[in-house]
């Protein structure tokens, strides 16, 4: 279910971000198209303002050099001959400007060449009957200059300027008015696209915030449905651990009745063997001085029977009671030792199995064996007398299995694996048989050539303890060239046992 | 205790028949001669040693050494122990729990109860044997308060 959520939330995502990115693409895209042509109407415009500009300020020209002619010509003063010049100059550069500018507009569809033409020709015609006039002046035929000016040709002439200006003004005008309408068009809809744009992005940003909201939601379902099940499995493992620890229980309390009621009748068994053997004495010290005095053969059987046969069945009956004793008494201490309270307290390993070592290094040098500890065993919270029991046990056996004529090697290694500690005691003697990894840690089951003591408790004990200290014992073995035993205990069994308890 | 106008009887609780002759034979091989009394079950004894009442009456002018089992079949010795100190009339009555059981705290719960002598019997005849002989000694020398 998390699965399937977590792709469909992938999926929204990656549709809203797709969507989101095309509506900021189109956002920009239509700003830069739209500012462009914003631009150019803003440049259209104001080459139109210009031209407008440039046939005013060619008219003033005009009006500025007539103005000092007439200055000139009324007080014959040559100061008013310097706007003239002014003018002129102002006019030539006027006309060069208009004629380029007047161009531009609309690159040049707006206003034709003809009617600028026509207005610079009239324009030049006037600044040439201004200068005509002022040469008159000059060589003193008023006269003349008095004809020309009755005349009314300047008037004429600039009326006729005026009017032709006037024409192209006004396609200027409405040039610029147009490119303004334009841009203004242009700037609305521009803020049209842009307000689109936020409107896309606020309904993407919610429907984003909805399906994050909703997978948020899924994720806090599932998680809580991984929290019930996890109790759940929890609560399972801790009654499976109940159950398996009050098996266990029983098993112990079973041992320890077992064992104590079998012991009753050993006890009759061993003592009224023992009243045997005396009352098969006094038989025997009878049957013997009767046996000197007359050569009966039914008195030489009895001979044979007391001196022989009955010493032979009690030495049977006494042996086996001892070996019955000593198995009785193994089960016992298993019981015990299966019953003792474990006290968790933190150990160092190392010294924990140089100590083991050490207290049986007569053992090692007996049987011609090295031990060494290879690195640095992990520090546990463990039981100390249990966890010295295991490595004992290891070790020692390690040392009863060696090879005849192999000068015996036993390893000791560890490392921590999750909540675990993982020892191993590895030897170079003569192995087990795969057939009998398991056996060998069943109570009273042995492997291999029955050469050596032992009852076949050491494994089992070891066992027990080792799975009593969170974890278990197994074997690896090829058979021949040697064994490794591998004890898995918990880390911190304070930690298990609190975990079981809970 | 021989001397004694009322010789003391020893009360032995045991319900393994053979354990009830070992230890017998044991006890009179130590010279030992006192009277043993011997029960196979829990009830029969407590009939006897507090009277088929219970009030413990019975007890009265008839001093008694008790060996007891832990291990009966219809009831636990410590129950019997616990009724045989809970009772004004056989509270001085020495016993001596006599039993495979060595579990510590078995061991403690009787001396608490007020046992007087705890001993496990051991696994080996010899010792055991040893064990009932050095008992019968001692019973042979110790004394036993008069109840009445």
């Amino acid at each position: 279910m998390l699965r399937w959520g977590a792709g469909r939330f992938v999926g929204y995502s990656l549709l809203l971000l797709a969507g989101g990115a095309v509506v900021l693409l189109m956002i920009v895209s239509a700003a830069f198209i739209f500012s462009s042509r914003s631009q150019l109407h803003g440049t259209e415009s104001l080459r139109a303002a210009r031209v407008d500009r440039l046939i005013l300020e060619f008219i003033s020209d005009l009006v500025d050099a007539e103005t000092a002619q007439r200055g000139f010509i009324i007080t014959s003063n040559e100061a008013y001959l310097e706007p003239y010049e002014k003018a002129l100059t102002q006019f030539a550069k006027d006309v060069a400007d208009l004629r380029l500018r007047a161009a531009e507009v609309d690159e040049g569809k707006a206003i034709a060449p003809e009617p600028v033409e026509e207005l610079i020709r009239l324009g030049q015609e006037k600044m040439d009957l201004v200068g005509h006039n002022l040469a008159e002046f000059r060589a003193g035929n008023v006269d003349e200059l008095r004809v020309v000016i009755a005349s009314d040709q300047g008037r004429v002439l600039m009326d006729e300027i005026r009017g032709k200006a006037e024409a192209i003004r006004e396609i200027a005008i409405a040039v610029r008015i147009a490119r303004a309408a334009a841009m203004r068009e242009t700037a609305t809809m521009l803020r049209t696209m842009i307000s689109l744009g936020v409107a896309m992005i606020v309904v993407l940003t919610a429907g984003a915030t909805m399906i994050m909201i909703r997978h948020l939601r899924q994720i806090d379902e599932a998680r809580q449905e991984l929290i019930e099940i996890n109790q759940e499995l929890e609560s399972r493992v801790r009654e499976r651990t109940e159950a398996v620890m009050r098996t266990n229980d029983e098993l112990q309390r079973y041992a320890y009745i077992v064992s104590h009621d079998l012991r009753a009748p050993l006890v009759n068994i061993m003592g009224f063997t023992s009243e045997l053997e005396s009352a098969t004495e006094r038989l025997t010290t009878y049957v013997r001085k009767t046996g000197e005095e007359a050569n009966d053969p039914d008195q030489a059987d009895a001979l044979l029977a007391v001196d022989e046969d009955i010493p032979e069945a009690l030495g049977f009956i006494r042996s086996s009671m001892k070996r019955m004793d000593s198995l009785i008494n193994e089960i016992l201490k298993l019981s015990r030792a299966g019953r003792r309270v474990l006290e968790p307290i933190p150990l160092d390993t190392q010294s924990l199995v140089s100590e083991c070592i050490d207290s049986i290094r007569q053992r090692f040098a007996e049987a011609g064996a090295e031990v060494h500890i290879e690195g640095r065993l992990p520090d546990v919270v463990s039981d100390r007398s249990a966890l010295q029991q295991v490595f004992t046990n290891l070790l020692d056996n390690a040392t009863k299995y060696l090879k005849d004529g192999r000068p015996g090697q036993i390893t000791v290694r560890g490392r921590l694996e999750r909540g675990s500690a993982v020892f191993e005691v590895e030897d170079n003697g003569r192995g087990i048989a795969e057939t009998d990894f398991e056996r060998i840690f069943e109570l009273f089951r042995r492997a291999g050539a029955q050469d050596k003591p032992g009852d076949g408790i050491g494994l089992a004990h070891t066992r027990m303890l080792a799975r009593r200290l969170g974890g278990d014992v197994s074997v690896k073995s090829d058979g021949e060239t040697g064994t490794t035993f591998i004890v898995t205990i918990a880390r911190d069994l304070v930690l298990r046992m609190g975990r079981n308890e809970a | 205790m021989t001397k004694d106008p009322k010789p003391v009887a020893i009360i032995m609780i045991e319900d393994d028949e053979g354990h009830a002759r070992l230890i017998e034979k044991n006890i009179r091989r130590a010279g030992v001669t006192n009277e043993i009394i011997s029960f196979r079950d829990g009830t029969s004894g407590v009939n006897y040693l507090l009277g088929s009442d219970g009030s413990g009456r019975a007890a009265i002018g008839r001093p008694s050494l008790v060996l007891l089992d832990l291990n009966l079949p219809d009831m636990t010795g410590i129950d019997i122990l616990a009724r045989l100190k809970a009772n004004e009339h056989t509270r001085r009555t020495p016993v001596i729990v006599l039993t495979t059981t060595d579990d510590a705290r078995e061991i403690q719960r009787c001396y608490d109860l007020g046992a007087n002598v705890y001993i496990t019997k051991p696994l080996n005849y010899e010792s055991f044997a040893n064990a009932i002989r050095q008992l019968g000694l001692f019973l042979s020398v110790m004394q036993i308060p008069e109840l009445d």
